[in-house]
């Protein structure tokens, strides 16, 4: 039986670093060093009052160190502190957000550190001389070793396979045009965030109807995710002590109001236990369990920041998420759901694919900019999505609320 | 212990992906940070075990079978047998109930989705582009069997597979116990006394060559002809003079007749080296054709043949062998950082 937080928490502070494709000058102990210390004089809060810690680090390959996060806590501040890592794939940024909320919502502790960083481009394929097909190699050890690595599976195919049986379902849904103006607008909104990754870029359209398909006919280039560089931090705070924080710092408390995860299984299958084609069950129960516990539906969200992996994946988790029905995703463009022709802003960070994806802290970038625009457009809900893993198995759903100071 | 199995020359880390003890100083273009960048390893090798799921490889390999897995109680049939007990069944005891391991799966079956067919793949894989990769429901099986898709009509191409196409499993002809010792083909591509058959082999299929026509001659490509092979014939001169190179042609042996609307000559790779000809050979083992002798100079700056084929630029007589292919193709980097070394230095 699923139970209600013992209180209420609230981001008190974030930060985020610029998002590059690669920080050269940085290691990862600096890039979680400069966001943790950002977040910080974001709140106004001495490091002393912290009292424990997450960290997001998505895999140690891309950190090249096992158990990398040993090295990180007095980086942090957190030295005789307790830190957890958490690594989910690429849900692995909203399941930290999800770990140091239970943290401070079970009453253990009052205030607590959230952070994702990632440094996926030190990889490097020596036989291309380009760092793209290690990294992705890097990510496709995540398929198992026994049936589907051999056969080539790689990390793009975690969505392919998904959005194609989705395609076999719905035939007339994801149609190249929709997509295209999708991929405008957010490249469009990451020009008003200072740390996307692609500010300077022009997508049309054409553009995206040209680009070379990377899995045919999934998608193409200009659909896909960003490897990133960068780190967030967020840091979280109970109910009578954030108030308190947020009443120094000048900024509202953004309440944690809904929270829901759900992973599907590896295997696919025909019915269950086995996972579906056509669907990302795991960011339909996720979504559900979240507006569920915070009391309220689609209808009363107003910004969105999803994990989009993929574009035709973004319009597909929309629709499991009940902002449009499934098989009808395209209503987001032709029923003028989604900003600016709705009402509803979807990513205006630029999302995962012009903003940034550092995996480990992604969705917690979500977070940020889902806080940023909140405070500044003055609305009321936001909803921070992340997926991951082989066949997008892992979902996970925040539904935060501006408070008041 | 039974004997070992190999695939010689053939090592589970490629020998050109793994680099030197190198180290360099670079300015970071953003901020002009002066970095120090080291070439660093992050590796474990395994004699890894399939543990229970050993006797569907087994199967697979010594018996050209396919098995699956049964729950007794609530009929559940998995393929492959990837868990030994029903998730969702339990004895009286509390514990799992036992699947049923062995059950001899039929090989035909029905794609569960349209396979997606990758272009830009992993490292591992890059050279083995464009390829196929789905999910196969046989028989009474509620799992799909994750398979690689291959068609017997050249590059595989969207259209041919989709969600419910029927398939026959193949096997190769040598099988290690890999999850690429079978593979998927369209049933209708399959002669009809073969559908049936059960451990149908690779080599009973007819792999339709690419039907290259005779490129068509015309003056300009015959003007061009000769600065062409004197390009080619400057290009593959410079193997012997990088390491590189010359690994990319070890233990390679193939005489390519190459036909241009130009005129036609004859490569020889033999013993990490290639040798330009002007004989016509009676068997050749590969014909390339390249209608237009100036896409082999781009070939010579870098362009790729395997693009090429892909878009109807060039054809080879046999699609098997694009391996050759893939290894012409690796010739320009590893000439040019052999060369971009030594010119360090």
């Amino acid at each position: 039986m699923r139970r209600g937080p013992q209180r209420k928490v609230a981001i008190v502070g974030a930060f985020t670093t610029p998002c590059r494709g690669r920080w050269l000058s940085k290691t990862l102990w600096e890039l979680a060093q400069w966001a943790v210390s950002g977040a910080l004089q974001d709140a106004k809060l001495s490091i002393s009052r912290v009292e424990a810690g997450v960290i997001g680090l998505y895999n140690d390959i891309f950190a090249r160190q096992a158990i990398p996060e040993s090295s990180f806590l007095g980086h942090m501040g957190l030295a005789f502190k307790p830190l957890v890592r958490v690594t989910n794939g690429g849900a692995t940024g909203i399941y930290a957000f999800g770990t140091a909320f239970d943290m401070v919502a079970s009453g253990r502790y009052d205030i607590v550190l959230c952070v994702g960083a990632e440094k996926a481009t030190d990889c490097y394929d020596f036989m291309s001389e380009t760092q793209t097909p290690e990294v992705v190699q890097t990510i496709a050890w995540s398929w198992d070793p026994l049936f589907e690595r051999d056969q080539g599976a790689t990390a793009a195919d975690s969505y392919a396979e998904v959005i194609l049986s989705y395609m076999d379902k719905y035939p007339n849904d994801l149609k190249m045009s929709v997509r295209g103006e999708i991929l405008r607008i957010l490249c469009e909104q990451a020009k008003n965030n200072p740390n996307a990754q692609r500010r300077d870029e022009i997508v049309t359209p054409e553009r995206v109807q040209n680009s070379p398909w990377i899995i045919e006919p999934a998608f193409r280039k200009l659909e896909t995710c960003v490897y990133t560089e960068g780190a967030c931090a967020l840091i979280f705070a109970a109910e009578g002590v954030a108030e308190e924080i947020c009443r120094d710092a000048g900024n509202p408390p953004i309440w944690i109001e809904g929270l829901g995860f759900a992973n599907e299984p590896y295997w696919w299958g025909l019915k269950h236990p086995h996972k579906l084609p056509g669907r990302i069950e795991s960011d339909h129960l996720a979504a559900k369990a979240a507006y569920e516990m915070a009391g309220v539906g689609p209808q009363d969200i107003k910004v969105v920041e999803l994990h989009d992996a993929f574009l035709p994946q973004l319009e597909i988790t929309m629709a499991e998420m009940g902002f449009v029905p499934l098989g009808q995703a395209d209503d987001l463009i032709e029923k003028k759901v989604m900003a600016p022709h709705g009402n509803l802003l979807v990513n205006p960070s630029g999302g995962l694919i012009y903003g940034g994806h550092f995996v480990g802290g992604s969705n917690m970038f979500s977070a940020w900019s889902a806080r940023r625009e909140l405070i500044r457009r003055e609305l009321d809900y936001a909803l921070v999505h992340g997926t991951g893993a082989s066949s997008a198995q892992y979902g996970g759903v925040a539904i935060l609320k501006r408070g008041v100071i | 212990m039974e004997k070992i199995l190999k695939k010689p020359g053939e090592y589970i880390i490629p020998h050109e992906a793994i680099p030197e003890v190198m180290s360099r100083v670079t300015i970071s273009p953003e901020d002009k940070f002066v970095c120090l960048e080291r070439t660093e390893p992050m590796f474990t090798t395994y004699w890894a075990s399939a543990g229970e799921i050993s006797p569907f490889f087994l199967a697979v390999m010594k018996e050209k079978k396919i098995i699956g897995a049964r729950c007794p109680k609530c009929q559940m049939v998995i393929c492959p047998p990837y868990m030994t007990r029903c998730p969702v069944c339990q004895k009286e005891d509390y514990s799992m109930v036992d699947l049923e391991i062995g059950i001899e799966m039929p090989q035909v079956g029905y794609m569960l989705g349209t396979p997606p067919i990758t272009v830009f793949a992993n490292a591992r894989f890059a050279r083995y582009a464009p390829f196929g990769r789905g999910r196969v429901i046989l028989g009474e099986s509620q799992s799909a069997l994750p398979i690689q898709v291959f068609t017997t009509t050249g590059f595989l191409r969207p259209g041919l597979f989709k969600a419910g196409t029927k398939v026959k499993i193949i096997f190769r002809k040598f099988r290690m116990g890999f999850s690429t010792d079978y593979f998927a083909v369209p049933l209708e591509e399959v002669p009809e006394k073969l559908r049936d058959k059960k451990g149908v082999e690779e080599t009973e299929l007819k792999w339709q060559s690419l039907e290259i026509s005779e490129p068509k001659i015309n003056d300009e490509y015959k003007k061009q002809f000769p600065k062409v092979v004197q390009a080619v014939t400057k290009f593959v001169g410079a193997i012997p003079k990088s390491p590189r190179a010359q690994r990319d042609l070890a233990n390679w042996t193939r005489k390519i007749q190459v036909k241009t609307g130009g005129g036609k000559f004859g490569l020889i790779l033999d013993k990490q080296r290639i040798k330009v000809v002007k004989e016509k050979f009676p068997r050749a083992d590969l014909v390339l054709v390249v209608e237009d002798p100036s896409n082999l100079i781009k070939w010579t700056n870098g362009d790729s043949l395997v693009n090429m084929i892909r878009t109807g630029l060039a054809g080879i007589n046999n699609l098997q062998d694009m391996e050759t292919i893939f290894k012409l193709d690796r010739l320009h980097r590893s000439i040019r950082r052999d060369a971009e070394e030594r010119a360090s230095k």
